[in-house]
């Protein structure tokens, strides 16, 4: 199978747009006993690990989103002869092993046996080489800011490349806080609160081909895009890029596993489809295996984006609509709800008391931010 | 013609006393009027006074004694359209059409009254037009040299034409009802009869032009041309006749023939009178939903429509990806849709014949109409260049969503572009009686831009030559040459680098000789041959600007030879039973230059069991395939109004259009069968009872019809359509059948008219492979994308006043298969679908009520500009009908939705005008 390039964008026409709606819509509820082993596997010939995650495959209608496949044994195999085993972390569903160490020419397999005795592998997968990334870089839209990535191999040999990325932003609370109330006295506040790093992984698939290409290079292909809205450029944003060659055969994979579940249901697009990766059950060849198994070695780029290399028209600033501050005598501290709210200063029109506001107001850690300053920042 | 004899016999003079009223005696037979009133001048005071061309043809028998003058001119003038007036100095005034007043009227110089209307200055132009009608009507024409033999048949023939534009009329029935015998006009508007000799009253029907009747007298052969007046709705009469008898009488089932004053009457979407939105309200098709392109005739793919417009080809009919054909209203004809019982001149689709026919321009005058709907305007322009032998007419259709799209609010839609075009041109040129030639031209555009991104045109154009030509009084030929070509660009420029631009082409010539031959009123027979080259360019992808690193990749065209030999006959075996029975033998040759792949045996073909590559040369046969394609028809007349009627056919089509989204979509590609994809084969029996109710004015039938199809394609998952040099290894082959049963009632006639239809059908597919990976759903019987159970439509057209005309449209269907999620799994940082089985479930089902009201401009026949206005609501209750269901990965979180296409009751208005 080949990809083309083009990307047929759901199309939109005058009518549609004037006429059309998407509503939230419930699927009927369809009875299936389908418990599927799902893979999700990477060999990391960067720093010779070699990453498993099990799970099984949940109907939609029950609402946890995970099964973690536990108890399973779980090695790699290499056509060499070699075989390392994988280590049951944790009770998680996730096996790992470090230290894989790798010959030239070689080719590797994942090789499963479940709890319930069946056994699966996948097919035999050489250790791709990821060239280096050439530069992670951002341009200021409309409404935003693009995130885009350039590489190339000059050898012509990577053609398929995947991308994760994990973005890390600064942001801050409405009000900073200088005092705390610790139910007795107002001491002066020591840990920053005011401050928070917020991380994010992204979910969706990345996959670009250049086989279409004369040469090997990838430009300017957008990673993400970072809307206007978003409190991500307030003050500083970085970016990590992870770069995975992959074969033909995983390129289909994930282009078809993107389609199926990120499309847009456009007139156009193409209809979904079952789809299997390269795994197969030994012992039952009729049974459906979901994932997929890849070796590459992993590239990486990080990019910091500050609020002042941004222009003008791009420093965006966020308004905290739920946030007032109020008053609190000194002799009323006592039944100051810390719970609920947190002091933020003196006030010099009041010497008697302190200010203070809700705490998601003064606390950045409220959201699923961190104080913690992140090592590379 | 007859030579008259004119005898004058003897004059009586019968002088009397009376002082004003001379009496008369006077016996003429087969006399000119001069010759009448020189006999009553010599021998009577009066003197006539009258306008010789007036009365020239008039030929008067009298004989009568002792008449008065009245009395006299009442009989000479009896069943003519002259008046006549007496003053009060022996003054007769013949007139035509009014009476001269000879006195004023009473009390005409009293004051303060005012004289009275009188009747005899109120003859309006359409009375004038009744009174011709009635006048040829009550005329009795003598046919051949009179002959007191009155044995044996006689043979009448002649031509039918349109009285307001002169076109021919074809497919217009001439008939006698004692007993009953007729036919049809050909492809020229000739008809030929063969009826026992004597006296017979003749009645000529035609679609949309008012049934006529005509008096003759057939001493022998002969030849009769008539002259049919459109159906206006006269003002003081709301009767619409129309070929109520056809459905039951005529051989052909599984037909519907729509025209377009009946298409226009129905409400529309967005103000766009749309054959393909008519013909979804009929039994048996269907389509993947609103905004789709394309049409599903029992259970068929889209691809397997033979669409013609005037004999060429159309590949894509839609504009806006389907929201509207590419037929412009003001210059369709009629519509014709054959289901089945596919006569054997027509054929390379399995599904069905969609025959769109265009106007013929304006013999007589230059004509201007056109409209004004919110999404296109419309001119059409017409007339004669030889009067009465040569017209043209051209319609342009063109679309201002440009301009509406830049008054937007969004950027994003400021940025983006929709527009088309179509126009369509004809000229034709009736050379003599025996020769006609229509040229006819076609071309459609459209283009459409998305926030300055990707670029999609396709253009669809074709261009056809007809020449019609009488051998000998029983043998017609029909000679077509047509071109059409399909082609389609997608570009995309966002990124400099790479710029490509993808091009598709699709290209044929094709050529048909028909011969009918019609040796008796009950044999007529059939033969021609036909053929069609294909020149195909699958693909082409090219870098566009200086910067773009996009690597050329051209696909290597392909080409076929698509020929056929076909004959039939039609039979009337008794006045009850007639048979049809013809056989298409159809070849096929699929030539190079081309490199074909070798697949190893015995496993499933894929990139990866490609052995060796075959090159053949320009010409060279690379495959061959050909087949006899026999189509029968029977149909028995039963008792009061009722018949029975059953067909066979088979069809062979030899191009797939290969397409793995729901509709037609702009990316759609049409392939030659090849080595590998083989021709697709499809047969239909079919079975129906009709009955007219009512005196005719109730249709009612029943059809009932299986199918199965072999060689149609699907595809495995996540095929790859373009581009693509080895699609055999991506296709399936599936084993179709579809069944159902039609059920259709319809009030052709009276203020209130319609139709109702429901239809039950099913459309199924099956692979047969033994590899796994060539089946779907476990080899079994699965809903093919357009598989909807129960349809109910209904259309109610009432005339609420002459100007007036209020419609409504309801249609019901059930939900179209999809292919659900069943289960979610985590991979990659989110969660996925797993899918199951495919069309395993379906979406809601449809439903949707539409009205319009049509308001004409006054009735007077003569002025400037007619024009009429036309409201119209789709989507009524504003139900928001399923278009497709969809589910995404979002945030971690698996969310189905609901596309609706036109979730809100849209209001439109047409502004319609003709000149």
């Amino acid at each position: 199978m080949k990809k083309n390039i083009l990307q047929f964008y759901p199309i939109v026409i005058v009518a549609f747009l004037v006429f059309a709606c998407i509503e939230p819509y419930a699927p009927p509820n369809v009875k299936t006993d389908q418990n599927l082993l799902v893979v999700d596997a990477l060999l990391n010939g960067t720093t010779g690990e070699a990453n498993v995650i099990l799970s099984r495959s949940i109907p939609l209608s029950e609402t946890i989103s995970q099964r973690p496949e536990l108890g399973a044994f779980v090695s790699i195999e290499t056509q060499l002869g070699n075989t390392f085993f994988l280590n049951d972390n944790s009770n998680s569903g996730q096996y790992s092993k470090t230290g894989i160490s790798f010959l030239p020419n070689d080719q590797y397999r994942l090789v499963i046996t479940t709890q319930d005795g069946k056994q699966y592998q996948s097919d035999y997968v050489e250790l791709r080489q990821t060239p280096l990334i050439d530069s992670v870089t951002w341009q200021p839209v409309d409404d935003g800011v693009d995130i885009l990535i350039n590489t190339h191999d000059a050898e012509n040999q990577t053609k398929n490349y995947r991308w994760e990325y994990l973005e890390t932003w600064e942001y801050v609370s409405a009000f900073q806080s200088d005092y705390v109330f610790n139910g007795d006295q107002v001491i002066v506040r020591t840990d920053n609160i005011y401050n928070c790093y917020q991380n994010f992984i992204a979910r969706n698939i990345l996959v670009k081909s250049t086989s279409k290409l004369s040469e090997d290079i990838v430009s300017e292909f957008p990673i993400t895009f970072i809307p206007k809205q978003s409190d991500r450029l307030l003050i500083k944003y970085s970016i990590l890029v992870k770069q995975y060659a992959i074969t033909n055969d995983a390129f289909d994979f994930w282009e078809l596993l993107k389609k199926n579940t990120e499309s847009l249901g456009g007139l156009f697009d193409p209809l979904p489809t079952q789809l299997t990766g390269n795994l197969q059950c030994v012992s039952n060849p009729e049974e459906i295996v979901l994932g997929y198994f890849s070796a590459s070695t992993v590239s990486e780029s990080r990019i910091f984006i500050k609020r002042k290399d941004l222009p003008e028209s791009h420093r965006f600033t966020k308004t905290f609509f739920d946030c007032a501050f109020d008053s609190v005598y000194f002799a009323d501290l006592p039944s100051f709800n810390r719970t609920s709210y947190e002091l933020i200063s003196t006030f010099a029109q009041l010497p008697q008391g302190y200010t203070y506001s809700r705490k998601s107001c003064v606390d950045c850690r409220t959201g699923s931010g961190t104080n913690q300053k992140p090592l590379f920042w | 013609m007859k030579k008259r004899i004119i005898t004058l016999l003897l004059i009586f003079l019968d002088f009397t006393a009376f002082a004003q009223q001379n009496s008369l005696s006077i016996s003429l037979s087969n006399a000119k009027f001069d010759e009448f009133v020189t006999a009553v001048e010599r021998s009577s005071p009066y003197r006539f006074y009258y306008e010789p061309n007036t009365t020239d043809s008039l030929i008067i028998t009298i004989d009568v004694q002792n008449k008065s003058i009245d009395d006299v001119l009442n009989i000479a003038l009896a069943n003519t359209e002259l008046h006549f007036a007496v003053d009060a100095q022996n003054k007769v005034y013949v007139t035509k059409m009014r009476t001269i007043l000879t006195d004023l009227p009473i009390n005409y110089f009293r004051d303060g009254t005012s004289p009275d209307d009188s009747n005899e200055f109120d003859y309006s132009d359409y009375e004038k037009k009744e009174q011709k009608k009635k006048l040829a009507e009550n005329r009795l024409f003598a046919i051949g040299k009179k002959t007191s033999n009155l044995q044996g048949n006689a043979t009448l023939k002649g031509q039918l034409r349109d009285a307001a534009t002169g076109e021919p009329l074809i497919g217009a029935s001439v008939f006698i009802e004692k007993p009953l015998l007729g036919s049809s006009t050909d492809p020229l508007g000739y008809y030929s009869l063969t009826i026992p000799k004597g006296r017979h009253e003749l009645k000529i029907k035609s679609i949309g032009m008012k049934g006529i009747t005509r008096h003759v007298m057939l001493y022998a052969d002969g030849k009769l041309d008539i002259e049919l007046e459109e159906d206006v709705s006269p003002l003081k009469e709301v009767v619409v006749e129309s070929d109520r008898d056809v459905r039951v009488s005529s051989l052909q089932m599984g037909v519907e023939k729509i025209n377009i004053k009946t298409m226009k009457q129905m409400p529309m979407v967005l103000g766009e009178v749309d054959v393909f939105k008519v013909m979804l309200t009929l039994p048996g098709v269907q389509s993947a939903g609103e905004g789709s392109s394309g049409i599903n005739v029992r259970g068929g793919s889209t691809s397997q429509n033979l669409i013609l417009f005037n004999s060429a080809v159309v590949f894509n009919p839609s504009h806006l990806f389907g929201f509207f054909s590419t037929f412009n209203p003001d210059v369709v004809k009629n519509v014709e849709l054959y289901k089945s019982g596919i006569d054997a001149d027509h054929g390379g689709r399995l599904s069905s014949v969609l025959d769109v026919t265009s106007r013929e321009g304006n013999k007589k005058k230059f004509v201007a109409s056109g409209g004004i709907s919110p999404i296109t305007g419309r001119l059409t322009f017409e007339g004669p260049i030889l009067k009465d032998k040569t017209s043209f007419l051209i319609g342009v259709r063109s679309t201002y969503s440009d301009w509406i799209l830049k008054q937007l609010e969004s950027k994003e839609l400021q940025n983006s572009t929709a527009s088309f075009y179509d126009v369509h041109a004809n000229l034709s040129h009736k050379i003599n009686d025996k020769n006609d030639l229509y040229i006819s031209g076609y071309k459609s555009k459209d283009k459409f831009k998305l926030s300055q991104d990707t670029t999609y045109s396709y253009s669809d154009e074709n261009a056809s030559i007809k020449w019609n030509h009488r051998f000998k009084s029983k043998l017609y030929g029909s000679f077509t040459g047509g071109y059409s070509k399909y082609n389609y660009s997608v570009s995309s420029e966002k990124n400099p680098a790479e710029a490509s631009m993808f091009d598709f082409q699709i290209k044929q010539f094709n050529g048909k000789a028909d011969f009918i031959y019609m040796l008796n009123a009950k044999h007529t027979l059939q033969m021609g041959a036909a053929s069609t080259h294909y020149t195909l360019s699958p693909g082409s992808q090219r870098p566009i600007g200086n910067e773009s690193t996009f690597l050329q990749n051209i696909m290597s065209n392909e080409q076929a030879l698509e020929s056929a030999l076909f004959m039939s006959e039609n039979f009337e075996v008794s006045p009850k039973l007639s048979l049809y029975a013809g056989l298409r033998y159809s070849f096929y040759n699929y030539t190079g230059p081309k490199e074909v792949y070798v697949y190893a045996d015995g496993v499933p073909k894929q990139k990866t069991t490609i052995q060796d590559t075959i090159y053949y040369s320009k010409g060279q046969s690379i495959k061959k395939y050909h087949g006899a394609e026999p189509r029968v028809s029977v149909r028995y007349l039963l008792p009061n109004n009722a018949s029975v009627k059953l067909s066979y056919n088979r069809m062979r089509q030899y191009i797939q259009m290969l397409s793995n989204t729901t509709s037609i979509s702009p990316t759609d590609i049409w392939k030659l069968s090849d080595s590998y994809i083989k021709p697709q084969i499809g047969d239909q029996i079919s079975l129906g009872f009709y009955k007219n109710l009512l005196h005719n004015s109730l249709e009612t039938s029943i059809e009932a019809y299986y199918k199965t199809t072999q060689n149609a394609l699907d595809f495995k998952g996540g095929a790859e359509l373009l581009l693509n040099p080895h699609l055999e290894t991506d296709v399936l082959y599936t084993h179709g059948r579809s069944y159902g049963f039609e059920f259709f009632i319809r009030k052709a006639a009276g203020k209130l008219n319609g139709w109702i239809s429901y239809t039950y059908s099913r459309s199924q597919l099956q692979t047969r492979s033994s590899f796994k990976s060539e089946t779907v759903n476990s080899g079994s019987y699965y809903p093919s994308n357009y598989d909807k159970p129960h349809a109910f439509n209904f259309i109610g057209n009432y005339k609420l006043s002459r100007r007036f005309n209020f419609s409504v449209n309801v249609t019901y269907s059930t939900g179209r298969p999809i292919t659900i999620p069943l289960a979610k799994y985590d991979l990659g940082g989110g969660l996925r679908l797993h899918y199951g089985d495919r069309n395993g479930a379906r979406i809601p089902d449809y439903f949707r009520t539409d009205i319009s009201i049509n308001f004409e401009g006054n009735h007077k026949i003569k002025k400037l500009a007619h024009s009429s206005w036309t409201l119209s609501v789709y989507n009524l209750t504003g139900r928001k009908n399923a278009y497709s269901v969809y589910f995404v990965s979002q945030n971690g979180q698996i969310k189905g939705y609901k596309l609706s296409v036109f979730g809100e009751a849209i209001p439109t208005l047409t502004y319609n005008f003709k000149i």
